[in-house]
């Protein structure tokens, strides 16, 4: 990788004295710190460098080149601050430092015909025109590295396609990407996944027994790189004054693992007395989605809407062994279709007022209609107030989670059941942007709730302070 | 009856005058409009510094711009970092949309931003390189010297203008505004000076213009530079968000 990497930016340098490059870059410092018990939850330095370089009148290049540094020794096995007396020695246990690529793609533009652009590499293709919650964006991979980025991806290998007729009326993209990515998980995430799989234990019984198996075993089998496990999509774009408006195809592996198997061994089945081991399996499976989105200018805000339906690949199902014999099944994803949509407007309010308000029925790791990962509804409010020729800018945010607003309209006591199935974030924050490059930002955020995705970071109320530069 | 014909005379005289004087306003604001819009479009680069009056922080920044007839617009940041690549396209009456490079998205923002202050700088959306008044202020000459008049410009019913009126100094050799007054709640909230134009082939172009807040206390100076006219703007789809994404040396 990291050949790679000095060999992209060998091609820049030395493409140099040929055409232009843009060198440029971010550096943030971010901190977060748990109310509760003083815990860091984020601490890294994360530096970005950019390469663009316009080759030809119609031939662009762009790298991005990514560092983060986190600011506190992790063991490579235990993935904690527990670490193998031998890793302290080890630089890259003590300072972890993580190198990527961001971004490596050229664009050609009017490739044969004006109009008819061919972009080829590591990219990010945004789809969706609402804000942080697209139901559409569904064409890189979701990053959860960061737990508090919502709707953070990263870039994919992808050939990208795009034809548009003068004047923007009308435009068309075709998409294809050789592997369709798994997401990048979070160690929030992966302990609810424990915590499942101890329940699924306890209802064997099998948690009374001495254990012996050394803990969970733990798989993921990431889709083989092999061109069945290919994503592609379409999407056709038509505008006219103050409507944008799109459809779009995608077919894909979807990027949140599920549970495909669950084992036990015991030492005997027939009177089991000791457990002997207890693993379970991640898998991914292909989905189908077709959406829609639109954004129109009502002169005062803008409305913003998007809706995917998704088509899982017959019914996703998780199956529970032992001693290597089924036992039972369980459907993890049906194949019943289901919508994710969000609806929403944003509004300058004048005197410096920014109010954005989203809806959304479904968040970016959810999925069907039933489950434990069936999809929640959230009530998404900010309101910014910038002053000082946007150098100062205070924002109050709210969420609202409900577990679902269809059961909470069926249940007996409608306000009950959201106490029951419902939570909140609260925040604030204040950004000073000395000059447009630089920003000093620090915030608060609150959580509760009982019975829903929000409540799971309740024990994580948490301040935190960002600086960010450009150069 | 001589007396009674001397006022007929003397009012059909003063009635004439004062609709001479109604008349010549709006007329000479028709020629400031078309002194400053004769192009069939353009393009520059502009340099904005950003400053206290009082002589405070100053910021620099670069852009480039493309205009064609009244309301087809586009400008993209070159600097600084914080905002390089950053583009708005603006076409027609209200249909706005922003590029942001860091999220590669080209996003519709609400027409009514037209009237809010633009990226931090003292220009309004509808004040960056535009002169048009006619459309939503009538104008009667206020007072005139050997070299300006001074026009007083009211805003017609029905418009969305901020500004109640303006105060409009323009030269009279070249019809070109040097000074403008904008007033809000009756009082000037900002003050628009052209201090130099220059003749680009058959164009006057402003090519320093600055903005000031007067309650912030606050100016933004517009430097325009490597001007080129009548390049065909539209037929090169430039007004498009195709253009609004590419990159821009």
């Amino acid at each position: 990788m990291k050949k790679l990497l000095a060999l992209f930016a060998c091609l820049f340098i030395l493409g140099g004295p040929v055409f232009s490059v843009d060198v440029g870059g971010t550096f943030t410092a971010d901190g977060r710190v748990a109310l509760e018990d003083g815990d860091f939850l984020f601490d890294q330095v994360y530096g970005k460098l950019t390469f663009e370089g316009q080759v030809s009148d119609h031939l662009l290049a762009s790298t991005a080149l990514s560092l983060r540094l986190f600011n506190n020794p992790i063991g490579g096995a235990s993935h904690s601050n527990v670490l193998g007396v031998d890793e302290l020695s080890l630089l890259y246990s003590v300072e972890p430092l993580e190198i990527g690529l961001d971004r490596a793609y050229f664009t050609y533009s009017d490739l044969f015909a004006p109009g008819l652009d061919l972009t080829v590499g590591k990219q990010r293709i945004p789809w969706g025109v609402s804000d942080t919650l697209n139901p559409t964006d569904l064409l890189n991979p979701l990053d959860f590295s960061d737990p508090f980025a919502f709707g953070k991806k990263s870039a994919s290998l992808a050939a990208l396609l795009t034809y548009t007729v003068p004047s923007d009326i009308f435009s068309i993209q075709l998409v294809y990407e050789p592997y369709s990515h798994p997401a990048r998980l979070n160690a929030l995430m992966l302990d609810a996944v424990r915590a499942n799989m101890d329940s699924v234990l306890a209802v064997t019984g099998f948690n009374l027994l001495p254990d012996n198996s050394g803990g969970w075993t733990e798989t993921a089998d990431t889709p083989e790189f092999n061109i069945k496990n290919s994503l592609y999509a379409a999407k056709l774009s038509f505008s006219v004054p103050r409507l944008d408006i799109s459809a779009n195809f995608v077919s894909r592996l979807n990027d949140i693992p599920y549970v495909k198997s669950i084992s036990f061994t015991v030492d005997d089945p027939m009177s089991p007395t000791s457990l002997e081991g207890k693993a379970y399996t991640f898998a991914y499976y292909r989905e189908y989605e077709c959406g829609l989105d639109a954004a129109w200018d009502l002169g005062f805000m803008v409305l913003r809407a998007e809706g995917a339906l998704f088509f899982p690949e017959g019914d996703i199902e998780t199956t529970t062994y032992l001693n290597a014999m089924p036992t039972a099944t369980a459907t993890a994803v049906s194949a019943d279709p289901y919508v994710k949509y969000t609806v929403g407007f944003d509004s300058d309010l004048g005197a410096g007022f920014y109010l954005n308000v989203q809806y959304n029925h479904g968040f970016f790791n959810e999925r069907g209609n039933d489950g434990p990962e069936r999809l929640q509804d959230y009530l998404v409010v900010r309101l910014e107030l910038s002053v000082l020729d946007d150098t100062l800018k205070f924002g109050l945010t709210g969420l609202g989670n409900v577990n679902n607003v269809y059961d909470a309209f069926g249940a007996s006591d409608f306000f009950t059941y959201i106490v029951d199935n419902g939570g909140y974030m609260g925040g604030f924050d204040i950004e000073y942007k000395p000059s447009v490059s630089v920003s000093l930002k620090a915030g608060v955020m609150l959580f509760d709730g009982n019975n829903c995705s929000i409540a799971r970071m309740k024990d994580n109320d948490l301040v935190f302070a960002s600086f960010e530069y450009h150069f | 009856m001589k007396r009674s014909r001397f006022l007929l005379t003397a009012f059909l005289f003063l009635g004439a005058t004062a609709g001479l004087n109604a008349e010549t306003g709006n007329e000479i604001l028709a020629k400031v409009e078309n002194a400053l819009t004769g192009p069939e479009d353009y393009e520059a680069t502009a340099v904005m510094t950003l400053a206290d009056t009082g002589g405070g922080r100053k910021e620099t920044r670069e852009l480039k711009i493309w205009i064609a007839g009244n309301n087809k617009r586009v400008i993209k940041f070159l600097s600084p970092a914080g905002i390089k690549g950053i583009g708005l396209l603006s076409v027609g009456e209200n249909s706005m949309h922003l590029y942001l490079p860091a999220q590669n998205k080209i996003r519709m923002i609400s027409g009514s931003v037209k009237n809010e202050n633009f990226q931090g700088t003292d220009f309004s959306y509808n004040e960056m390189s535009s002169y048009e008044y006619r459309d939503d202020y009538s104008a009667v000459v206020q007072s005139e010297d050997a070299d300006a008049w001074t026009l007083l410009l009211t805003k017609k019913p029905g418009s969305e203008r901020e500004y109640e009126k303006l105060v409009m100094t323009v030269d009279k050799k070249d019809f070109v505004p040097r000074r403008i007054e904008l007033f809000r709640n009756g009082a000037p909230a900002k003050i628009l000076t052209i201090s130099e134009v220059r003749t680009e082939g058959k164009y006057l172009v402003p090519t320093a213009i600055r903005m000031e807040d007067v309650a912030k206390k606050h100016y933004t100076e517009m430097t325009l530079q490597d001007l080129a006219f009548d390049q065909g703007l539209e037929g090169k789809d430039v007004f498009s968000k195709r253009f609004l994404k590419k990159r821009v040396q």
